[in-house]
């Protein structure tokens, strides 16, 4: 499968507006190469899904350009467009809302097939309907082929549109919570089939989750994005990420979650929260949007300017943390106004 | 198969609940739902169970049964729950008349239902959530109201760490969905009940308020005493707070036991393929697997053990005969023909384990 870089250029994506304007993607930049696995990981209202959405091109931009190939997304012409569209595919997180109940296996995987005229006879169509399905571990095929969604378990409505995805041969897929809500035991049985197809067919992934444990697990030699009330806080490689997290609130995150391993999630290291609560999107903080919960808070260092996405980078390792960057060596990172602030209010307080 | 293991008779503790051979069914167009299949255990006063399964193994059904809200499709077709009172006496909950189920409600026995979204009233203030509970559930003579209302109220409010002044007079859409939840559990905790339910208390919240729940549930557990039964289907939440972790599946225990026996010596293979199937952050990357199939239809069960058509140990005799649930250890029973096998199976791997248990470290 040949490929093409898809990246995001200080995209950003508000909605609403005036004083009820809400920033769900501020100036987030990252590329996905071909083959590649990001997870996007974050809390609800991080932005996450809404970044997706924009690599998938279903959101435009409300700043900042989707490159495809190096190309504004936006102003390709229209068979440049068709190629796009076909090379990211999305598969959504309720795998009840997103197959068409009134339509079987079969019509639904042959539509796209149709549309973009990839199959040209009926028996051409029926081989490659059954190998679709034999691809996403429906078997056998079948079986399937005359069902409709509801005659199917939650995992397996996912598998098929993962197949309807994979119609197309996608270059990326973006793939919003796709087993957040796949029962526990089929859950790990869904990941490793998209592993498989990662591996096998090469289609590079923009994996978007809550949890943690699955971007681990998923993405173990790709890399993780950290977002945050619309920002990117920390991207790097995931071994890396999960071992040596350096941006405080990844830190928190990892400290927070439980493991399922009594003695294991019991003794973890805590790390205590300023503050419980997440601020709203509307009212965003100065500065660092994490610093009213931030346990390494400095008054005027954090406070001031909003740290920019690379304030930390160590080989190719990104954090936005002022207090890290100088931390780890890398102080000439911050910006003057908030190296002064941030002296002057160790002054006033020694 | 009534007695179930592990009911210690610890000195200071007293039994509070006594559930036997419970079964529970739901009647729709399609036949009999059978949510809850011959369920046992016993429950101490300062106990922790978890009811672990995934979706239709019949623990919110459960869950429900224990404070009598069944919807009206469901009916107890047998079985016992026995409830010892604060006063000593017990009442036999399958069989109580409204007026002393509703005084028994919250007093002896409360629920945190699940998503805290949808359970507390849009139009009404926290502060009168509070006064309902209390004027509903109160003894008679004794309605906690007035500034003995607001105490209280305060007093639970600050034991899940929320500001009672802001929240009393807050409406629910104006606090974040853990603010909800511990407002949830609060309310719960309100006429001081020897036993709190709670219904996935922590599904559907983010990683840090999941986090002030848990940390909250236990220091709750540690400063009171009163019992606590959560459902969930995830397995982390039990490996957090439970003392004692009860397996479901198709609306049966399948395996019962203290929370490190259940996660580090399973002998029931569908605990063992949850165990399998649930990616850890700490430590290397791990090969997971996931359990074949799906879960069973609960109008049309399978014959014999209802875990045999995903089971990688399943013989004829599973296929005929369901297993009746059997002490395996001191303290933990496990309901599974091979269950020898399966535990000299999951020892066996149990140096990969302690590699990874190492790497951890």
């Amino acid at each position: 499968m040949s490929g093409t870089p898809i990246e995001l250029e200080h995209a950003s994506r508000f909605y609403g507006s005036g004083s009820q304007q809400v920033r769900a993607v501020d100036d987030v930049s990252f590329t996905i190469e071909p083959g590649e696995t990001l997870c996007l990981v974050g809390e609800s209202g991080c932005g996450k899904s809404t970044t997706g959405r924009m690599m998938a091109g279903l959101l435009e931009p409300s700043e900042g350009r989707v490159l495809y190939g190096g190309k504004d997304v936006g102003k390709l012409p229209q068979e440049e467009k068709k190629r796009f569209r076909r090379a990211v595919q999305i598969i959504h997180q309720d795998p009840y809302a997103s197959l068409n109940p009134i339509r079987n296996v079969t019509q639904i995987l042959s539509a796209p097939l149709r549309r973009h005229k990839l199959t040209k006879s009926r028996s051409e169509l029926g081989t490659k309907l059954r190998e679709l399905l034999e691809t996403v571990g429906l078997t056998p095929p079948e079986e399937f082929l005359r069902k409709h969604p509801h005659e199917l378990s939650g995992g397996q409505r996912q598998r098929v549109s993962v197949a309807r995805a994979l119609t197309v041969n996608p270059e990326v897929i973006v793939a919003d919570e796709p087993v957040s809500m796949v029962d526990v035991s089929l859950r790990i049985g869904l990941l490793n089939m998209l592993l498989k197809l990662q591996q096998d067919l090469g289609v590079a992934f923009l994996f978007i989750t809550h949890d943690l444990a699955v971007a681990k697990h998923f993405s173990w030699e790709g890399r993780i994005g950290v977002m945050y009330l619309g920002r990117m806080v920390e991207l790097g490689s995931t071994q890396r990420l999960v071992r040596e997290p350096v941006h405080p609130y990844t830190r928190a995150l990892i400290s927070a979650l439980p493991e399922a391993d009594p003695e294991l999630t019991r003794h973890k290291e805590r790390l205590r929260l300023r503050s419980p609560d997440i601020p709203s999107l509307l009212n965003l903080p100065a500065g660092c949007p994490f610093h009213p919960r931030c346990p390494k808070y400095e008054e005027g260092l954090c406070d001031t300017d909003r740290p920019a996405e690379d304030a930390v980078a160590l080989d190719g390792h990104l954090a936005a943390c002022y207090v890290a960057a100088r931390e780890l060596g890398q102080g000439d990172r911050i910006p003057e106004s908030s190296r002064t602030a941030g002296a002057e209010a160790r002054r006033r307080t020694a | 198969m009534s007695e179930p293991v592990g009911a210690t008779q610890g000195a200071g503790r007293n039994q509070v609940l006594r559930v036997r051979d419970l079964e529970i069914g739901y009647s729709t167009d399609r036949g009999l739902v059978r949510a809850v299949r011959g369920v046992s255990f016993d429950l101490e006063d300062d106990d922790s169970l978890a009811f672990i399964g995934e979706s239709g193994s019949g623990k919110t059904t459960l869950g429900l049964s224990l404070v009598r809200l069944l919807p009206q499709s469901a009916s107890i077709a047998r079985g016992e729950i026995v409830f010892h009172t604060a006063s000593g006496g017990e009442l036999d909950l399958t069989d109580l008349d409204d007026e002393t189920l509703r005084r028994f409600r919250w007093r002896e026995c409360a629920m945190v239902f699940q998503s805290a979204q949808n359970a507390l009233n849009p139009v009404m203030r926290i502060r009168d959530h509070f006064a309902d509970t209390a004027r509903d559930h109160a003894e008679t003579d004794g309605v906690l109201k007035g500034r003995a209302l607001t105490e209280r109220a305060t007093e639970c409010l600050q034991l899940v760490q929320l500001d009672p002044d802001r929240v009393l007079r807050a409406y629910p859409h104006e606090l974040s969905g853990g603010m909800r939840q511990r407002v949830m559990i609060a309310l719960g905790l309100l006429l001081n009940p020897r036993v709190l339910i709670l219904d996935e208390p922590t599904t559907a919240l983010d990683v840090l308020t999941q986090r002030a729940i848990i940390e909250v549930l236990r220091e709750l557990r540690e400063g009171h005493r009163f019992a606590m039964i959560f459902v969930s289907h995830d397995l982390s939440l039990a490996a957090e707070l439970a003392d004692r972790v009860a397996t479901t599946y198709a609306g049966r225990i399948v395996e019962l036991g203290d929370v490190e026996q259940v996660f580090y010596h399973p002998r029931h293979p569908y605990t063992v393929g949850l165990l399998d199937a649930v990616p850890t952050l700490a430590g290397e990357h791990q090969e997971l697997s996931s359990i074949p199939g799906s879960p069973p239809d609960l109008i049309d069960l399978p014959s014999g053990c209802k875990f045999h058509p995903r089971c990688p140990y399943a013989t004829d005799k599973c296929r005929e005969e369901d297993p009746p649930l059997i002490e395996v250890a001191p303290g933990q029973t496990a309901a599974c023909w091979h269950w020898e096998k399966v535990g000299s199976d999951w020892e066996a791997r149990g140096g990969e384990r302690h590699e990874r248990d190492a790497n951890r470290a």
